[in-house]
């Protein structure tokens, strides 16, 4: 509702904003506004054309308004700055990004593109404004998760967790941040890759270079933990850090704690969650020996999605375990028939890095409780 | 207690009945008609055939003990062989296509009493076509190959060890061009498969620059996820070969094709009620010089 009402104050109010706004300034929030107001493409296409010179004088101006609004809370400067509408530049421009970004990936032949354009750095700029906006630290923080999440989908692991620990500067507490966070260093846990990163040292053309971290899973793994334990501490209901810490703790080795967190996570999840709740509580089991207890998980976990070719291999592996073969092998023989022919993905193939779907489903999700 | 070894023991009556064309026999698990089939691999020094060795040729030792075996005509033992190929986002283009056509060749090699399977892995592990000897099928199954998604190696792996449902020995030939990051099957526990398993291994894997994509960093001269692969094939007999660029995949084929037809079949039927538990096998020439390699062991399970 504050959005909307944003949005009507722009509109009535345009010509006190308008009298020290030059007309390149004018331009670019007639882009803005029509992106808000449902020209999304037409709005993605024109910021394109604008130089990172521009975007950084617009920028300057923002954070001129911001600074006199700043200055009191009831003037005209603080209710013009709460009219601009920077969510919707916030997101116009991210949009931007991931656009120009999926351009070069496939320009690279599908290589991770983790550089980010005027457009990203501009989006991450208006953020601090933005936040100033009644309602904006909520967006802000939700901008970060969500837009961590687009990012470790599109294999920028590294910028995944920077962009979670650049929300968290704003916001220490948020649950959906710390979870974030700790998502990215399990992503870079298990895949043991990650994106390089710009170096201090230059080449001979005193170019920047670019290099590979050091990574330690262990150490990725503990991070990983740290940031779903103080998730979970900060809301306890947010079952897929359950689900996730289980998992860590487990391939941690830690194998009585995993257990508790997933035997948690079957009775508070559903669906996908819940699924890999049960293949992951049934591989602790049987690496606890309890051949058993798995096979009980495992089938539990293909009684959920009975086209499961993941459930299917875990449950003709401990079978096979328990000196059954012709059960695993019937078993298999029941699952290669599906593949290719299966309703939606396996959610444990998307479990380590993401999907670029589910990114895209929550960045809706945002744009769309922002715009209305 | 009564001993049961798993499907790594071979049965003499199978490979005699398939010899005869007589319908095959099934898995009995009594211990005095098991045996282990052994494919040996041996070249010269300098990696030349050798032919011409008899069973005198051979030293055979199992737990440290020297035990007799007999030498069976590698030409009467049908050839079982599942092709296990990568068909992850990484194989599009040339790599496919260089693919298909080293199957192809060696498909053309096979002898109308062999059989071949194809089971493809990306995310999805599919049977494309089962153990047959109408090898159109199979080939209609490398031409409806299409590259995507991720690497499931090591399911794949398993799934054409588990499936098979004669106890005949079957040769996989796996392809892969990059590192596992999507099986649920872990290093160890396919170890412990291929150990019980009855099957020979050859690995072609493919990490020249162009094979890799781009995100990951360069690989390293040896990886544990290559470490591991190596050592599966290794456990069975089988090679790994390293190509580095696609159009070395056939000939990579080709010398697998070399490897079978110029190996040597050794059948060694273990003692009643042998000991349970992982038998190492030790294959040595007798007095002969040159490079031998075959399955380093088998496995032996105790039942109740």
């Amino acid at each position: 509702m504050r959005a909307l009402l944003a949005f009507l104050l722009v509109a009535s109010a345009g010509t006190a904003a308008a009298q020290s706004m030059t007309a390149r300034e004018t331009a670019y929030w007639d882009v803005v506004t029509r992106y808000a107001t449902g020209n999304r493409k037409d709005a993605v296409a024109t910021i394109g054309g604008w130089s990172e010179k521009d975007l950084d004088r617009i920028l300057k101006s923002v954070q001129g308004l911001e600074k006199a609004a700043r200055r009191c809370e009831a003037c005209e400067d603080r209710a013009r700055f709460d009219a601009l509408p920077l969510r919707a530049a916030i997101l116009l421009h991210a949009e931007r990004d991931r656009m120009d970004r999926v351009a070069r990936m496939q320009e690279n032949g599908g290589a991770a593109e983790c550089a980010i354009s005027a457009n990203g750095r501009m989006s991450a700029d208006l953020l601090g404004p933005a936040a100033l906006q009644p309602g904006g630290a909520r967006f802000a923080s939700r901008f970060y998760a969500v837009f961590a999440q687009h990012l470790r989908s599109a294999l920028c692991f590294l910028t995944s967790r920077n962009w979670a620990e650049a929300g968290l500067k704003l916001a220490p507490r948020d649950a959906m941040l710390l979870f974030v966070d700790g998502l990215a260093s399990e992503t870079i846990g298990v895949t043991g890759f990650v994106e390089p990163t710009l170096r201090s040292e230059r080449d001979w053309r005193g170019r920047q270079t670019a290099g590979y971290e050091n990574l330690d899973p262990k150490r990725e793994f503990s991070r990983a933990i740290d940031g779903f334990e103080k998730a979970l501490a900060v809301d306890p209901h947010l079952s897929e850090a359950r689900l996730r810490l289980g998992r860590v703790l487990s391939r941690m080795g830690r194998g009585p704690e995993a257990r508790v967190s997933l035997k948690q996570a079957v009775e508070e999840t559903s669906g996908a969650s819940r699924y890999l709740a049960h293949l992951f509580l049934g591989q602790c089991l049987e690496d606890d020996g309890d051949l058993d207890g798995a096979i009980g998980q495992y089938s539990a976990a293909m009684a959920l999605r009975p086209d499961s070719q993941i459930g299917a291999v875990a449950l003709a592996h401990a079978h096979s375990l328990r000196g059954r073969s012709e059960t695993a092998r019937e078993v298999l023989e029941k699952m290669l028939p599906v593949a290719g022919r299966r309703q939606a993905a396996d959610p444990y193939w998307s479990y380590a890095m993401g999907s670029p779907e589910d990114a895209e489903a929550l960045i809706e999700d945002l744009r769309r409780e922002t715009l209305r | 207690m009564r001993l049961l070894p798993v499907a790594c023991v071979a049965l003499l009556a199978a490979s005699a009945s398939a010899r005869a064309s007589a319908p095959a026999q099934a898995p009995v698990f009594a211990t005095r008609v098991e045996t282990v089939l052994i494919d040996a691999f041996v070249t010269t020094e300098t990696g030349g055939d050798l032919p011409g060795l008899t069973a005198g040729d051979f030293v055979l030792k199992d737990n440290g003990v020297v035990k007799p075996f007999e030498l069976v005509p590698v030409e009467s033992v049908p050839i079982r062989v599942i092709l296990v190929f990568d068909t992850s986002n990484s194989m599009k283009g040339e790599k496919l296509e260089r693919l298909r056509a080293a199957a192809d060749s060696f498909l053309n090699q096979l002898r109308p009493q062999d059989e071949a399977g194809l089971v493809s892995f990306s995310d999805e592990v599919a049977l494309k076509a089962p153990l047959t000897n109408d090898l159109s099928q199979v080939r209609s199954g490398l031409h409806s190959l299409k590259a995507q998604g991720a690497t499931s190696v090591y399911d794949a792996i398993f799934t054409a060890l588990i499936t098979p449902r004669s106890a005949l020995r079957t040769l996989l030939i796996v392809f892969s061009d990059g590192e596992d990051n999507m099986s649920w099957i872990r290093e160890p526990q396919l170890r412990s498969a291929v150990e019980r398993s009855n099957a020979l291994i050859h690995v072609v894997t493919a990490r020249g620059a162009e094979f890799q994509p781009s995100f990951q960093r360069p690989p390293l001269p040896d990886t544990p996820h290559m470490k591991a692969l190596r050592d599966l094939a290794r456990i069975t007999g089988g090679s790994l070969i390293e190509v580095n660029a696609p159009d070395r995949i056939e000939t990579a084929f080709v010398q697998i094709v070399r490897q079978m037809k110029s190996r040597y079949l050794l059948r060694y039927t273990p003692e009643v009620d042998p000991t349970p538990g992982w038998h190492v096998l030790e294959l040595k020439l007798r007095s002969r010089k040159g490079r031998i390699r075959g399955r380093t062991g088998f496995w032996v399970e105790s039942r109740p």
